[in-house]
């Protein structure tokens, strides 16, 4: 489910965190996109986990408009096929954001945010995080 | 023509398996489900829920059928793997951590992937035995898990190097947001590179630990035509295995299938409804404690066991079993046994058989040989 927070104006920083809980081999990589096609990658995980911890992003005048896509890969080939279902179900992911008028604000994966394969032993999380000046009218 | 034949050989020998009855090969191991092995009365089906939705949606059915305590129900769950958990990952999963510049073994933290059994099933008992009772309700309770465990250093530096190499094959071929997220999952299940790097996980994580300490535990319960007044208890029982394997391949070998094996064991069990010769119920505490040798050279194995049996009631009537056995696994569902020794007791005590496990995974029943 795509989302938004709002990053208010101004040289403000705003700052991500991204917390993934699971027994499958996974990474993450952050992206930031100024339109659908256009995108730089800002960070990713390192070897030992798939998180990122709390690091900044740009200020709210170079983040607006933009939005970030932050995709986790999780492989679950190394566990028990008949686990496979509810260990999908059950990867803990937060992604935090910070530095906004509102303060953090946590996001999690929803059920419509991953996609798994035939086999049902990999999914694929992608979380997508508008970041705009004001609320929606 | 093969596998008829085979097929065929292997019927008549598990006809002929277990010719002493009472004698069973898997007599040392740990019961996979605690709670099971102490009811007078096998449960005929056991539920393996894998999610808190199916395993209360299956004992709320199971109740409101009975309209209370389930008549024949039993259920084997580790219930760690029902919740969310911030902090896991594939490292702490295997068992270590990266703590300061090193990675150190967790030995502890097989402990919570531990499984509860559960077990309810009505009986019709002889009326002699608990008097006036001709139904009786048996619940079991009972929990089984890896207390401690080391897998060693050089298993530990081989997992960070393939986590390594899966993560820097991954980066490789993922890192791009366009690709759809339902299109990168088929790339990442069908790239052959790391498929391999998985299978090398997969053979070191299969290894023998170096040492390991295993708990299972259980107690069994019973009352008459559902008053749970009359409740009392029937058993209890505690299994503790200690075992330390050293691998005899060399080093460099990612697939380590020779072992020398040594394994500790002790085993207490509590029986509160022992029917004794004279045809009394009385209570017997027995405690069996020894040792087993094994060594294992690929698919074939050779083990001695010795068992010493005490009867903590009635120390006149001590036991002890001392046995040989040999194991040639022909496939992953195919393990054949043969057994010679001197098994607990004074008389009927020969130990002379062999034996067939079929069907090992329970999924494939096809025997191939290479």
């Amino acid at each position: 489910m795509r989302e938004h927070y709002i990053i208010g104006q101004g040289a403000r920083p705003i700052s991500l965190e991204v917390k993934i809980g699971t027994p499958g081999l996974a990474h993450t990589w952050v992206y930031l996109f100024s339109d659908e096609t256009t995108f730089e990658k800002i960070a990713e995980s390192g070897d030992d986990d798939a998180n990122i911890a709390k690091m900044p992003i740009g200020t709210a005048d170079e983040l607006d408009g933009k939005f970030l896509k932050i995709r986790t890969s999780v492989d679950f080939r190394l566990m028990d096929p008949e686990q496979w279902p509810q260990l999908i179900e059950t990867i803990f992911c937060e992604y935090i954001l910070s530095g906004g008028p509102e303060g953090e604000q946590v996001f999690r994966c929803q059920a419509d945010d991953k996609s798994i394969n035939g086999e049902g032993n990999i999914v694929i999380i992608d979380k997508i995080i508008d970041l705009i000046q004001s609320p929606p009218a | 023509m093969k596998k008829i034949l085979i097929s065929f050989l292997a019927g008549i020998l598990v006809c002929q398996a277990y010719p002493q009855g009472d004698i069973q090969l898997e007599d040392l191991q740990m019961p996979a489900s605690p709670a099971f092995v102490l009811l007078d009365v096998a449960p005929s089906s056991i539920e393996r829920p894998t999610t808190i939705k199916a395993f209360t949606t299956s004992l709320v059915n199971n109740i409101t059928e009975t309209n209370g305590i389930p008549e024949n129900y039993a259920v084997d769950f580790a219930p760690y793997w029902f919740f969310r958990h911030k902090n896991l990952t594939v490292m702490k999963y295997w068992g270590f951590n990266h703590i300061g510049d090193q990675y150190r073994e967790t030995p502890f933290s097989q402990m919570r992937y531990g499984s509860l059994s559960m077990a309810s099933v009505r009986s019709q008992i002889p009326v002699d035995t608990l008097a006036e009772l001709q139904y009786v309700n048996n619940i079991a309770f009972g929990f089984r898990t890896c207390l401690f465990q080391i897998r060693g250093a050089s298993a530990i530096d081989e997992l960070v190097k393939l986590n390594k190499k899966y993560k820097d094959r991954l980066k490789e071929i993922a890192d791009n947001p366009l690709i759809p997220g339902s299109e990168l999952a088929n790339v990442i299940a069908g790239d052959e590179d790391l498929l391999n790097t998985i299978n090398d996980i997969r053979s070191v994580l299969a290894r023998k630990p170096v040492f390991a300490i295993d708990l299972a535990a259980s107690g069994a319960w019973s009352f008459g035509n559902s008053d749970f007044n009359s409740i009392s208890i029937n058993r209890y029982g505690l299994w503790l295995i200690l075992s330390y394997s050293q691998s005899l391949n060399k080093k460099e070998k990612t697939i380590k299938e020779n072992y020398l094996s040594l394994y500790a064991t002790t085993r207490f069990l509590s029986d509160h409804k022992f029917l004794n010769e004279e045809g009394n119920i009385s209570t017997v505490q027995m405690m069996d404690a020894g040792g087993k040798a094994e060594l294992e050279l690929g698919r074939f194995s050779i083990a001695y066991e010795y068992l010493a049996r005490l009867n903590l009631t009635n120390s006149g009537q001590q036991s002890f079993r001392s046995s040989g056995t040999i194991s040639y696994r022909a496939s992953e569902q195919f393990l054949i046994t043969a057994a010679f020794g001197k098994n607990f007791g004074s008389l009927n005590n020969l130990i002379s058989q062999i034996g067939i496990q079929w069907g090992l995974t329970g999924k494939n029943q096809e025997v191939t040989f290479d």
